[in-house]
Formats: structure tokens, sequence, C-alpha cells
């Protein structure tokens, strides 16, 4: 026998830190003669083995010393996590080694179908448990499927989740290791959980089931029926019954689907009263066996009940881990996100923007004005915080895309999907080309730039910028007529850079779908479009919350206009806190406080330390070297020149009508699926994003090089 | 030591050695850089990736001459009796990324494949004209590769 790969049977104590907590849970559950299905662990020495034989390990280090995880935002945790994926999905096991895993699977399994799962160890001991960090697969067939899938779940060592625990995990390319089970695939009639004694009540038992796998429960797609247990007694205190039994996970040839069940299913309660006391039974002894209170996966088949796994209950903890772990959406939910937006939010918010629009804050008084600042704030964060809850999932979609793609096509740039997203139309880009188009006219008719400078639009001129207000603006940023103007002028003074076309795009479109069997089509142009819908409303919904961020701030622009004579020193009007003017509009005697502009703070660069290179993200290909054109107000977006670098604290859509004219992009805010990436890419800009304190770092009229390929930025100070 | 036996300790040092110091002049200013190396069987070439936005490629573009120290010291006592240090000096030009070059770079440092790979990457070739090979603290050979 061999340490790569370990039997069920074989398993010791000896092999407690090779096999990981599951396996070796598994090992203590068998022992006691419950029924398990039939395992074999692929260790981490296994694992080892192949990060050794490949150039992985060094390929995850350089990967990891990109930046500092402390200080990535979750999207960049996100993109790290899929550029290792992307690197075990082409990384073959040696021979070798495929070799031995398959002769112990061979020997189990011959053809039937298993279930991979991850076996980290200390993932779950008994202080702490990290239930969905690492993948499992369900209903895995053939060799070659199952050595990708080892590969896949060991991949997820890596995951986002795992990014985000790393602290409770140790997390670390010299330490961190994946053991992986490969288990008989027990497909049970009915599956659940047991909670052995419920958080809430400690006198209490939770038994949870569902009709077919256990998957859609683990996940959260079913609902199942729920009976609360006394510990004491074994009776039944309580039951209910789900809202509906409409969906249940079934085995598709590979892996797994949701279906709605047959009309008896899905009136059958899937437990009977002699499965409470069988379950009962079950979980006391598993609390006794491991000593803490239980979370018990088990599945029954054939009247036989198995358990697949245990753990100790634990508490998730930290409400915004919380929070980006329920991000994960499946296409289902996506669906019924996508309706959400398009129909119901996206409307709202547009008539939000048109009625707020509809009010002249010149026209209040003092006390009306102060009202309604109170009540645009309250629009503007309430849209912030269903922009947190329902668009921010929906960006998943994209996400799902991009797993999806990579799964089937393992393309060497695992951004390749991006190229299918890009040109779905984006607000933004029409806005440009509405844009462009006004810039083409001055181009071609000096005279109008005359007229312009003297104040003299023509009428045909004025209509465009007028339509051009009237659906773009007033967006937070673009305030006037005057602003606007400026950047046409601008963009007149040479051709300005159009959308990166993909010429390819329908061949590389049927190049994604006829990687799926025709059967699975259907699911793979659905998905390409929900990935479409994402990426496209990712950009627009930010438009939309631009414009109720406009009107808040006209509210607020009114007041400070009325209660700037009330300082001294009128400059400093944009440093009064928005509680201050409240204060100012309520009693006409009181002057408001101005905030101190921390100057210290500019001044983190300092004058002996230079940061002459970072690394960042690479979130859009080419090299580029221009002057650096810094945005630290708005105003400054509107001095822009033809040819600069765009550095920026982050980008968000109301900005990106400067994109047109930059040469490349640097961004604070780090991510490859954020909005300065996704537009730089539309136009095919170089763009490093992730740079830490940019704004700071790097001056008006430095020289910068963007090394879009490598995520390098240079700064040249003259 | 004969001339076989410092061949052979070079060709050792070369390969397990992953990183190397380059020297580079400009204005007559020196200036130092470390580098993923490998060198080619004959030991005749050095090969070197370096990104084109760097100061070393632009310094390298303005003056071709350079020199690289490879050695193997673990920061003790024993190095002044075990380490071996070994200058390398010569010319140093960009070359295109044909496949006999970037197999050999990358046998030596697969992890490096997207770094290479980078169209704003460059693959540098040094043509060293002669190894100064110093061991056993002050014992220093020369070996001509012209």
């Amino acid at each position: 026998m061999t340490e790569l790969v370990i039997s069920m049977e074989d398993i010791t104590e000896k092999y407690r830190d090779i096999i990981g907590s599951k396996a070796f849970s598994l090992h203590s559950i068998f022992n006691t003669g419950l029924p398990v299905p039939s395992y074999v662990c692929i260790t981490t020495k296994a694992y080892e083995k192949y990060l050794e034989s490949s150039s992985l390990k060094g390929r995850i280090m350089l990967e990891l010393s990109r930046k500092n995880i402390d200080d990535m935002r979750w999207e960049e945790m996100w993109d790290t996590s899929l550029r290792i994926r992307n690197m075990f999905l082409n990384t073959p096991i040696p021979e070798s080694l495929a070799d031995n895993i398959l002769e112990f699977l061979d020997e189990r399994f011959t053809d039937s179908p298993v279930v991979i799962r991850s076996s980290a160890p200390g993932e779950d001991s008994s202080q702490t448990s990290f239930a969905g960090l690492h993948e499992s697969y369900v209903n895995i067939k053939g060799t070659d499927a199952i050595l990708e899938h080892i590969r896949l779940v060991w991949a997820s060592l890596w995951s986002d989740a795992a990014f985000l625990y790393r602290k409770e995990l140790g997390l670390d390319i010299k330490h961190s290791k994946m053991a992986v089970l490969v288990q008989k695939l027990a497909a049970g009639e009915v599956s659940g959980i047991i909670f052995s004694r419920d958080l809430e009540n400690g006198e209490q038992m939770v038994i949870e089931a569902v009709h077919g796998l256990n998957k859609g429960l683990v996940d959260g797609d079913v609902e199942p029926d729920r009976w609360t247990i006394d510990r004491n007694t074994a009776s039944i205190l309580q039951y209910s019954s789900p809202s509906d039994r409409e969906r249940i996970v079934y085995l598709r040839d590979t892996g797994t689907s949701l279906k709605r069940p047959s009309d008896s299913i899905s009136r059958t309660i899937p437990l009977d009263e002699k499965d409470i006391p069988r379950l009962y039974d079950i979980a006391i002894k598993l609390e006794n066996l491991f000593g803490y209170p239980q979370d018990i996966e088990w599945t029954k088949k054939d009247n036989e009940i198995y358990i697949l796994q245990s753990r100790p209950i634990t508490t998730s903890g930290d409400k915004e881990k919380r929070w980006y772990l329920s991000l994960r959406r499946n296409m289902d939910n996506l669906q019924k996100l996508r309706l959400k937006i398009e129909n119901e939010l996206i409307p709202e918010m547009r008539e939000d923007a048109r009625m707020l629009s509809s009010l002249k804050a010149e026209n209040m008084t003092n006390s009306e004005l102060l009202r309604e600042i109170i009540r645009r704030k309250e629009i503007y964060d309430q849209w912030n915080r269903k922009y947190t809850d329902e668009f921010i999932p929906f960006a998943h979609g994209m996400r799902l895309f991009g797993q999806v793609y990579n799964d089937m096509l393992k393309p060497s740039d695992p951004y390749e999907f991006m190229n299918l997203l890009s040109g779905s139309g984006l607000l933004s880009i029409r806005r440009n080309e509405m844009l462009a188009k006004m810039a083409e006219m001055l181009r071609n008719d000096p005279s109008l730039a005359d007229k312009i400078k003297s104040n003299n639009i023509d009428e045909t001129f004025s209509k465009k910028i007028n339509t051009f207000l009237e659906e773009f603006g007033h967006s937070a940023l673009i305030r006037d007529r005057d602003d606007l103007l400026k950047i046409i002028a601008e963009m007149a003074s040479k051709t300005a850079q159009s959308i990166h076309e993909e010429k390819e795009i329908t061949d590389h479109e049927e190049q994604y779908l006829s990687s799926f069997p025709e059967k699975d089509r259907t699911f793979a142009e659905e998905l390409l479009e929900i990935g479409r819908i994402s990426y496209r409303l990712r950009d627009d919904d930010n438009i939309h919350l631009g414009k109720i961020e406009h009107q808040y701030l006209i509210s607020l622009n009114e007041a400070k206009k009325r209660i700037s004579g009330r300082l001294n020193d009128p400059g400093p009007v944009d440093q009064i806190d928005e509680q201050e003017i409240l204060k100012a509009l309520n009693d006409d005697s009181y002057v408001p406080a101005v905030r101190k502009h921390n100057k210290q703070k500019d001044k983190v660069a300092g004058k002996k330390l230079f940061k002459r290179q970072i690394q960042g993200q690479p979130a859009g290909r080419g090299l580029v070297t221009g002057i650096a054109h810094v945005i630290t107000k708005n105003d400054d977006l509107f001095n822009i020149k033809f040819g600069e670098i765009l550095v920026c604290d982050a980008i968000d859509p109301n900005m990106t009508f400067v994109v047109p004219l930059v040469s490349g992009i640097v961004e604070r805010r780090g991510g490859m699926l954020i909005h300065g990436a996704i537009i730089a890419r539309e136009y095919g800009i170089p763009c490093v994003t992730g740079i830490p304190d940019a704004t700071r770092i790097i001056n008006n009229g430095d020289e910068v090089t963007v090394d879009g390929y490598l995520g390098i930025v240079t700064i040249r100070r003259k | 030591m004969t001339v076989n036996n410092l061949e052979k300790d070079l060709k050792t040092l070369m390969k397990k050695q992953k990183l190397a110091v380059l020297a580079t002049c400009h204005d007559n200013e020196p200036y130092t850089n470390l580098i993923a190396f490998v060198t080619s069987k004959d030991l005749k070439y050095i090969f070197f990736v370096t990104p084109k936005a760097t100061r070393k490629y632009s310094y390298l573009h303005s003056s071709r001459k350079t020199s690289l120290m490879i050695d193997n010291r673990s920061n003790k006592e024993s190095d002044f009796r075990d380490a071996i240090a070994v200058n390398a000096e010569g010319n140093v030009r960009e070359v295109g990324k044909k496949q006999e070059f970037t197999s050999l770079y990358l046998e030596k440092h697969p992890y490096l494949e997207d770094f290479l790979n980078s169209p704003s990457s460059a693959l540098m070739r040094v043509e060293v004209i002669k190894y100064i090979v110093a061991s056993r603290f002050q014992n220093v050979m020369e070996i001509d590769m012209t």
C-alpha cells in the first residue's frame, strides 16, 4: 500500500493528518458499524506530489505574492481563486500518480458513479467547521472525469471562500494541503440533515428531510420538511412542512439537476414515524462518538440510512463573510433575480429619478429644502442597500458563466470568457457613442467650436446636447452643459478610441456552445444569456443609481449655495458635512463648521520614499506609456487630455465617458469584473487595477507605463 | 582544481541556482537587479526575462555590457570555505521568443511561463565572454568563453 491512496478499510489513526478531517470522521463512523458508502481517500501526499511534479507550487506562490491577501477586496480574491483554479484545470495529474489512483478506483467502483469530496486537514476540527468553503461533486463517472474533479477539489483549497476564512484556516502555500474522498454514490430516495443540538435551544434536536438527494437542501435550493425533537425524550415537539415540495435534486447522466417531482412525491412527507427514532438514535450515537453536537448529512436508500458526513456544529460568525458566501447563486436564482431587476427594480429606479428631477430644489423654501435633502438621501440610501442585496448578487451571473466556460474549454487565459460578454450594449457605451457623434460634428465643422466658445451654439447641436442630458444626464458627475462641452471639445481634437470589435464573436460563441453535449445546449445558451445580462446590468444599474445620487447632490448643492454667504471664506463650501448643512437650513443664523482638510494625509508618498513599480491585477491587456491624469475630484474628469493615463480610486460607469480619451487606466480598486476593467476591455485599453493608494502615489504629470499583460504599473517622475 | 573539475562545478552551480544579480551601467552609474536565469548547455549563453517597462531593459538598450553574479552562499561562516561565487561578463541583446530558447528557460522556471510569454516582457540573452570563479574565499580562476 502506498500512502498516496488509502481505502476506507485500511485507515488508522496514523493516517489522520494525511487523509483530512472528513475522511477520518467517516472512518470513525464506519467503525461504529453505521452504514457509510464505500470510499477511498486520495491523501495530501498525492496532492503534494501533484504540485511538485508540475510547476503549480511556484505558480500559486507567484499568484499569491501579487498582493497581500489582507489588502484584497472580495472581488480580487475571486479573481485570484479563478486564476489558480484555471492552473489546476490546465495541469493534468502525472501519469504515474494517475495510474496509482485509478488502480484503487477501478478495484472499488468499476463503472459506478461516485461523489468526490474535499477532506482538508483541520477543516472540521472539534472547535471549528468550514462547511461550504471547498468543493464537492456528485455523480461523476469515468476515469477522466474523476481525475479532473479530483483536481477541481484540490483547486478549491484556494477557493474565494477559503481566502475569506484564510486566517481561521491558516491558509498558506507552505503548509496547506487537501485530501480528497472518492465515494460510491448512494442515491437515496430521501435525504437530509440532522442538527443533533439546536443552536437556538440546547434541549432540542432538528431533523430536516427532502425527497431525492440532499444536495438541494445543502445548497439551499430545496426547502425541507422539518422536525424538532426533544433530546431527552426523543418525542416530536414540532413538525413544519415546506411551502411546497415542487423541486427535487435528481441524477442526470453526469452531475445533478433540479426538477419537479411527481404529484405523489410532492404530496408525501419524506419521513415516516419509524424514521424519526432511527435518525434520533444515529444523532445521539454520533454526538457521543465525537463528543460535540453534530451536523450530520444522511441519505435513505432501500430503507437503509447511510451517513454521508458528520461535523461539529459551529456558527459562521462574521456578517460580511456570510453575505459574501450568500452571493453564490444558481441559474434558477439568477433567472428570478434577473426578472426582478429588469421588470421591477430598474423601472422603479428610473421612476424615482424622474420624480425627483421634476421637483426643483431652487424653488423650495429652506425648510422644504431641508426635508427634501433628508428624503433624497433616504431614497438614495435605500437604493444603495438594494444594490448590495440584489444587484451585486446578480453580478454572480458573470462569475458562474466564467467558471462553467473555463470548465468546458479550459482556456489558457482564465478571462477569455469576457470576450463573449462584451458588446452587450452597455448604457455607458451607448452614452459614449452619442458623445463621439457630437465630437465628430465638432471636428467636421470648426465654426461650431468657435460658436461653442462664444456661447452661441446652433439649434441642431443644442438639440443633441439636450437629448444627451435628458437620457444620460444628469448623472452625479456630468452636472451641466459646460462640463459636457469641455469633454466633447477634447474628444473632437483627435479621433477617440472606439469599441474594441470582437470580429470573431460568432465563431467564439459557437466554440463555446459546441463544447457542450447536444442535450445541454439550452443550458449553455441560457447561461451565456445570464452572463451577458449580468455583465450589462452591472454597468447599467450604476448609471441609474448615479441619476438618483445626482438628484440628492442637486438638493445638497442648492443648500450649499444658500449658506455659502455665511462663511468667512466661501471657498471650502464643499468641505461642509451634510449634518452641518441641515443645521444651517434650519437656523438662518447658524454658521456651519468646515471640515479641516487633512494635508498630512495627502503626503503619504513622502519625498524620500518613492514607489516606482507596483504590481496589481492585469485587467485590460496591452502596454502603454503616457502622462498620468489623476482624478481626486469631479472637476478633474473634465480636464483630461487625449492620450493621458487615467489614474483613479474607483471608476464607476458615471465616470467612464472619459475612457475613449485615455490610453490606459490605473485604478486603486481591484478586480477583473469591476467597471474599470469592463470598460477597458470594451475599448481594448491597457488597464491595471488593485494598485493601493493609486491616486496618492501617482502625481499628475508623472510618466506612467501600464503593463496590462502582467499587471504592473511603472512610474517615472520628471 | 583542474579545468574539467572547474567546469563541472560551474555547470552544477549554474544549474542549481535560480537567481543571479545582473549589473548594468547607465550614464556611468552602475545598477543591479535580481533576475531568474538559465544557461545554455555549453554555458556560452545566459538567458533571462525582463518586463520592457523596467530600468534594466532601457539601460541594456543604451549599453549592452553586463556582469552577472551567481553564488551559492548560505549566510553562514562555512561560506568562506564552501561558497562559490561566479562572475559572468558579456554582452546582452534581446532575442526572439523562439521555442528552443523558451523551452530551455521554462525547463528551469516552469512557473514563469506567463511572465515569459507576456508581450510586455523581453527575452534577453547574454553572450558570455568570460567566467570568473571565486572559491575558498580568495581563489579566483577565469574561463575564457570566446
